[in-house]
């Protein structure tokens, strides 16, 4: 998901880009733990009767579940922020908080996109300041990464009135 | 016959409402009260589901004739009827409960093996079964019939339609009264099997270590063919059971000519007890080579050469070869325990009680004897008694 | 900046195929390993094709020709693990990694690495599972049950048996909980549970049959394996054990199973009959509720495989009146395909063909279903030919007819080629006739008295058996049709056009085929 936004402190210029998260982590856990009773419950009731193999097969899957809903839920996640500034580019990523950041200038950053012909390929997309580059977007289609591209050339270009700069 | 033929049988018998033609297409009647009940309900539902089977069929072949593009149909709209979607619920509901009344009443009483007349209990070895009067003490073994085991060897070369009943004739077949309620209990000694004859409506699974009961009131004298139906093995196929029903009178004759020692009657006591006698006598004197070796050939034939093969050379890695075997070839009271312990975890069973002492010691010999075998000893039966 | 950028790192996704065929090693792409998947599973549909043929040709005639009758039960063995754990269920998984991304409007599986592994370990198992009948002793040959103490005879060869079935069960579990996860986090914006396809309602109540029953059948297969060869005594009544409890928990697993082979086929038929009826699907929210019934019933049914163990009657009875009410649900589904058509404006293209194929013959093994419910009945019926015919109608016309009909379906959004319509249809009709040529004999050998698995049979039986094998191998080469249309849109033909089929409703439609390498990263408007 792309989307620009004005910063609601600073009245900035925002481009967030993130994945698409359709269920809570709340929500994931309730379902771990309804999938992980089930199979407890049967492996429990099959262990009365002696049979008790069945116990440790169920764990083994309740861990799995949980640890790839947890990591599904992390990975969708990962956000990027491009803040405008009068002169810069801060770029703001990380999973829910910002846990790295760098700057490029407006002025000697070039967008670095490969947008290839084949339908099969999303291409990648570069900030790209001398010898110092940054992809943007992994996660990212072709069209999103479209739109990305389309909203960071915007950024980088002249200055231009709808973008309401922090001095 | 051909299939046409049959086919056009079956279709005028099914009008005519006949039986006999649709043998080798439907469930057979049977001669219990029990498998008249479960044909009657097998016809009922069958009935049912070709009603049903016809609704649902012909309302969709109707709109894929009528509502098709290429008769200009356009389609509607509609996607939902909660009123319609109750009532498909509840109609199936309705004739489910109609088929679960009669359902229940048979098998309550299929389950009902109380008050029973003659008690069969009916073993399950690989391959064959074994019968045990409990009232009377007759206790045999019954396997596939020689001729047949003999045909259905691969690449025996024999035309197997020769046979009436090809696969489904035994060497002793399993007598029992009519119109008295003969109980079973079904067991194993090794894997799981399962004890079926068709006419009377009989399918019991025989589990090691589990006793199951089930019973039968046949109406009818004649002999009545079945199977194991529960895989076990590679001789699964051939292990069939054969059920001989007798008038009341024959029936107790038979018992009479065939009881062991205690149960015998004063009138018929006299030969019985000689031939038991003689029996006895096989078991105490010594036995020759060649004499051994020849009784020993049929009973391989009978109990060994399904895993062992007829030529002695096994299955590799399923079933060890006779032929030079270590045990066939090694000392003498290892290849005893052998055959008469059995081998734990493999397929091969204890024949202790499979086998007589004269017929242990005759295979024995002869696997030692013959198949590519030379060791030259022999087993006296008075070596198995002794075991005893 | 040196360490801005390593932070950035944590994606599974790869950017484009790599080059060659390390491309389908490494590939975490959700189509490509899709298409793994399906054709993995074609490869396999022919090798499990192959033992029903050495099957039905020793059965052609009474008496044994061919085969060794402990190399006949590992046929019927091979060919039923090979034919579940190796073609139905990977081409459904094939099928719900190539649409329900798309489907749900997801850029990708939630987790695409771990999907590579699920594929990649299913080649292995197999591997492992077919070298075990070039090994000493042949193949597992107590049937695909391996009911104990049968399959406990076996040689030392049921040590693979079992791990290939560790790793299939693996593979499963990993598949579906990437599913259960996809569907639930990563579905578009305002695409709600009760908008989502058919075929993803069905899939993910699959998953979660799945999630709940591997764990059954792995404690199983593993307490066969220590039965077998470290002297426990679970199933061994000499030391204790019980054989009847490994039927109760086989079936407990079995059971469900047979739900997870026919469920996303539902959804399937489900997405086809209103795009050729061109009508919505009728009764949305009954389907849905009618799919979780009858997973939720097939927990409570498992007994009806094993009627002639020796239950308690009370337990008979229940069972009885349990399995009979799946037919509530299932009649359901069918009566609501049957008034998608009603009023639509049909045509009658392969997939539709096969969606039609479906619905008749499936209706035909479900009918002989409520018969074996019928406990005293199911006495008769059970482990006889009249069983091998049921479950072969709602497996056959079942399961594969919706994969087939799936694959002519979907393989025009795939390749972005059209598929040859004459041949998919002449591949219909002659698979059609020979399939019912095939198994409607089985259905009188088997009330006639024919026990299933065995190599020889009794005169009787001689003339139904003789066409059912002229059906078999008349159905087995007809396959070859399908792969020759495959193959032939896979290199190329008449391009497809962005909406395929007319009538077409569903959110895959609105992306342009072939569907680019990621498609909606931007999620789509729902309606």
């Amino acid at each position: 998901m792309v989307v620009r936004q004005q910063n609601s402190v600073n009245g900035a210029t925002q481009i967030v880009v993130t994945g698409n998260r359709s269920m809570s982590w709340n929500a994931n856990v309730l379902l771990a733990a309804a999938l992980g009773a089930v199979s407890l419950l049967f492996g429990g009731g099959i262990a009365i009767f002696g049979l008790w193999l069945v116990l440790p097969f169920a764990g083994l899957e309740f861990l799995a579940v949980l640890y790839c809903l947890g990591r599904t839920y992390r990975k969708l996640g990962y956000t990027e922020v491009i803040s405008v500034r009068e002169s810069t580019l801060v770029v703001e990523s990380g999973f829910d908080s910002p846990q790295a950041s760098s700057e490029f200038s407006r002025h000697w950053t070039r967008i670095e996109f490969d947008d290839p012909e084949s339908l099969f390929e999303t291409g990648t997309l570069k900030l790209a300041c001398g010898r110092r580059s940054l992809e943007l977007g992994r996660l990212l289609s072709k069209t999103e990464k479209r739109q990305l591209n389309v909203e960071l050339q915007r950024c980088l270009g002249a200055e231009r009135p709808e973008l309401r700069l922090v001095s | 016959m051909s299939i046409v033929s049959r086919w056009l049988l079956a279709a005028s018998a099914l009008l005519l409402g006949g039986q006999s033609a649709l043998a080798d297409i439907n469930m057979p009647v049977g001669v219990t009260p029990i498998s008249k009940e479960v044909y009657g309900l097998h016809m009922m539902i069958f009935w049912i589901c070709c009603v049903i089977g016809a609704v649902v069929f012909g309302v969709m072949f109707y709109s894929m004739f009528k509502h098709r593009k290429s008769k200009g149909a356009k389609p509607a709209d509609f996607h939902e009827s909660t009123t319609v979607e109750i009532i498909w619920t509840a109609v199936p509901l309705v004739i489910l409960i109609a088929m679960a009344i009669p359902a229940a009443k048979t098998l309550i009483a299929m389950e009902d093996t109380s008050d029973a007349e003659v008690t069969v209990k009916v073993t399950g070895y690989q391959w064959k079964w074994h019968y045990e009067y409990l009232d009377s003490g007759i206790s045999f073994f019954s396997s596939l019939h020689p001729d047949h085991n003999a045909a259905r060897q691969k690449g025996s070369g024999v035309d197997v339609s020769q046979f009436d009943n090809y696969l489904k004739e035994v060497d002793n077949e399993l007598v029992l009264p009519v119109g008295k309620k003969v109980r079973f209990l079904h067991t194993s000694s090794d894997v799981i099997h399962s004890w079926w004859v068709p006419a009377l409506a009989v399918k019991k699974d025989a589990i090691p270590g589990f006793i199951n009961e089930n019973w039968a009131l046949i109406e009818e004298p004649g002999v009545y063919r079945g199977n194991c139906t529960e895989l076990c093995g590679r001789d699964h196929g051939f292990m069939p059971v054969v059920v001989r029903a007798l008038p009341e009178a024959e029936y107790d004759a038979w018992v009479a000519e065939n009881a062991p020692a205690p149960a015998i009657t004063e009138s018929t006591g006299a030969a019985a007890t000689t031939a038991v006698a003689a029996v006895e006598e096989d078991a105490d004197r010594e036995w020759g080579l060649d004499e051994l070796v020849a009784k020993g050939e049929g009973i391989y034939n009978t109990n060994c050469a399904s895993c062992h093969q007829a030529n002695g050379q096994g299955l590799p890695g399923a079933f060890p070869a006779i032929t030079g075997s270590p045990v066939a070839t090694g000392p003498i009271d290892a290849h005893i325990n052998t055959v008469y312990v059995g081998v734990s975890g493999t397929t091969m069973a204890s024949f202790a009680n499979q086998l007589s002492d004269v017929d242990m010691a005759a295979v024995l010999t002869y696997q030692r004897n013959a198949l590519g075998n030379s060791v030259g000893d022999t087993v006296q039966p008075s070596a198995i008694k002794a075991l005893r | 900046m040196s360490a801005a950028s390593a932070e950035h790192h944590d994606h599974d996704d790869h950017h484009g195929p790599a080059p060659g065929l390390t491309r389908w090693l490494y590939t975490t792409n959700h189509k490509d390993i899709g298409t793994l998947y399906l054709l993995f599973s074609l490869l396999m549909f022919f090798i499990g094709g192959g033992m029903a043929l050495i099957i039905r040709a020793e059965l052609f005639q009474p008496g044994l020709q061919l085969v060794d009758p402990l190399f006949f039960n590992s046929m019927t063995t091979m060919h039923a693990l090979v034919m579940i754990f190796g073609v139905v269920m990977p081409a459904f998984v094939g099928l719900a990694n190539w649409m329900i991304p798309m489907m749900i409007g997801a850029p990708d599986m939630a987790l695409p690495r771990l999907n590579n592994w699920s594929f990649w370990i299913m080649p292995f198992a197999f591997t492992l599972l077919l070298s075990t009948l070039f090994m000493e002793g042949g193949g597992p040959a107590g049937g695909w049950t391996l009911y104990a103490p049968l399959s406990l005879q076996g040689g030392d060869s049921f040590a693979f048996v079992i791990f290939s079935i560790h790793f299939m069960g693996i593979s499963s579990v990993m598949g579906s909980i990437n599913i259960v996860a996809t569907i639930f986090n990563m579905r578009a914006p305002g695409m709600t549970l009760m908008k989502m396809p058919l075929f993803v309602w069905t899939w993910l109540i699959t998953a979660f049959l799945l999630i709940a029953v591997m764990p059954v059948l792995a404690g199983a297969v593993t307490m066969l394996l220590t039965d077998r060869f470290f002297d426990t005594s679970f199933f061994s009544a000499a030391g204790g054990g019980d054989p009847v409890m490994y039927q109760h928990i086989f079936w407990f697993f079995g059971h469900p199973e047979v739900y997870i082979l026919i469920l996303p086929a539902f959804g399937i038929v489900s997405s086809i009959i209103p795009t050729f009826a061109r009508k919505p699907l009728f009764g949305y929210a009954s389907m849905v509720y009618a799919t979780a019934s009858i997973a939720f019933l097939s927990f409570i049914v498992w007994a009806h495989h094993m009627f002639t163990v020796g239950m308690p009657l009370a337990g008979e009875m229940f069972f009885m009146f349990a399995t009979m009410m799946i037919s509530v649900p299932t009649g359901v589904k069918v009566f609501n395909w049957i008034a998608t058509m009603w009023r639509g404006s049909m045509t009658f293209e392969t997939p539709m063909l096969f969606a039609v194929g479906f619905l008749v013959m499936f209706t035909i093994g479900g009918l002989s279903g409520l018969m074996l419910a019928i406990t005293p009945a199911d006495i008769q019926y059970h482990d006889t030919y009249f069983v091998v015919a049921h479950f072969h109608y709602v497996l056959v016309p079942g399961a594969i007819y919706s994969i087939m009909a799936a694959t002519y379906y979907w393989l025009p959004k795939w390749t972005g080629n059209m598929y040859d319509e004459k041949w998919g249809k002449i591949h219909f009709w002659v698979s059609t006739i020979f399939l019912n040529v095939l198994f409607f004999p089985m259905h009188f050998v088997g009330l006639a008295g024919m026990p299933r698995r065995i190599p020889d049979y009794s005169m009787q039986f001689a003339d139904w058996n003789a066409v059912a094998t002229i059906g078999a191998f008349g159905f087995g080469f007809s396959q070859l049709i399908f792969v020759y249309v495959v193959f032939k849109c896979m290199k190329g033909g008449e391009k497809a056009t962005d909406e395929v089929w007319e009538g077409a409703d569903g959110l895959e439609w609105t992306v342009p085929s072939p569907a680019p390498y990621h498609t909606f990263e931007t999620p789509p408007p729902i309606r």
